[in-house]
């Protein structure tokens, strides 16, 4: 699969997926102007991966998918989305893939680790919680 | 605590774009960020700002008829105020005011009703979740104050108030 790559904006993040350099990160603001516009490459490249990943679970054993969550603000409407990408990778995890979510929140920023608990418990995936310094 | 007078920050009036909320947010920052409150409080009152500048951007009524929607950022005995007056249709009132005197009443039932409806609810044609009463409140230790009023058969004024 060609790697998804999207440059960072002041209104929304960065997104690499990038299987041949197992580089799973979004990372950033998410408050786009067209939020359909904007996500709907990033889930339709992941149900692509669902379909494809189980082709390849040898590969995934030695590299791992760890999806990395690094946002400093999302909203409302991102959140819908958010929630469609992790419920995308829990079912990529269903198909005996080795995968992983690491979300990531400042120090001080509850509000970004609790709504990373909410998000774990709607989707039934346990995420590991990775406090950063900025 | 004594009541002093509200410093005002930042005041718009006019049409809520895209490119104004980008704006506003700007200024909010430069203004804000100085200050030089906790984290959590500063990600909150954005967070509450987003919410509220892109429910004007998305449902206020654009008549020139009408009052421009107005949003005013103030400080307000060492807490933010975020103030904002929009025109909306006179058929929504009553959702809309159902909705804020039950997220006002149910505090501490607002991260499972956040829940149900991310997952229940659809976006809406304009790419409202429908889910920023709920952030705005959550966001604050107060409740929200609003007021709604008839201009005419078809429309009314509505402004919001929060604290933060």
């Amino acid at each position: 699969m060609k790697p998804l790559l999207i440059d960072e904006t002041n209104s929304t993040p960065q997104v690499i997926f990038d299987i041949k350099n197992s580089h799973f990160e979004i990372k950033g603001c998410s408050r786009p102007e067209n939020v359909r516009h904007f996500f709907l490459p990033i889930v339709e490249w992941l149900e692509g991966f669902c379909t494809e990943a189980p082709l390849h679970v040898e590969h995934f054993k030695e590299n791992p998918v760890v999806f990395k969550f690094k946002l400093s603000y999302f909203n409302s409407a991102s959140a819908k989305f958010i929630l469609d990408i992790l419920l995308l990778i829990n079912k990529i995890y269903m198909s005996d893939i080795n995968t992983a979510i690491d979300w990531f929140y400042e120090e001080g920023d509850e509000d970004m680790l609790d709504v990373g608990t909410e998000l774990s418990e709607m989707v039934d995936f346990n995420f590991r919680y990775i406090e950063t310094k900025m | 605590m004594s009541i002093i007078n509200p410093t005002e920050l930042l005041f718009f009036q006019g049409i809520i774009t895209f490119g104004v909320v980008s704006e506003l947010l700007n200024k909010l920052e430069d203004i804000v960020l100085p200050l030089s409150i906790e984290k959590l409080r500063y990600k909150r009152l954005f967070s509450s700002a987003v919410e509220i500048l892109e429910n004007i951007q998305m449902h206020s009524i654009v008549n020139s008829d009408y009052p421009k929607p107005t949003f005013k950022l103030s400080l307000v005995n060492k807490e933010f105020r975020i103030e904002s007056c929009n025109i909306m249709r006179n058929e929504d009132r009553e959702n809309l005011e159902e909705k804020i005197h039950y997220l006002n009443k149910n505090l501490p039932n607002l991260s499972e009703m956040f829940s149900l409806n991310l997952m229940n609810r659809k976006l809406s044609e304009k790419g409202g979740a429908g889910l920023g009463l709920y952030i705005i409140r959550r966001n604050s230790a107060h409740e929200i104050s609003f007021k709604t009023e008839g201009i005419d058969n078809d429309y009314a004024y509505f402004c919001i108030s929060v604290l933060i």
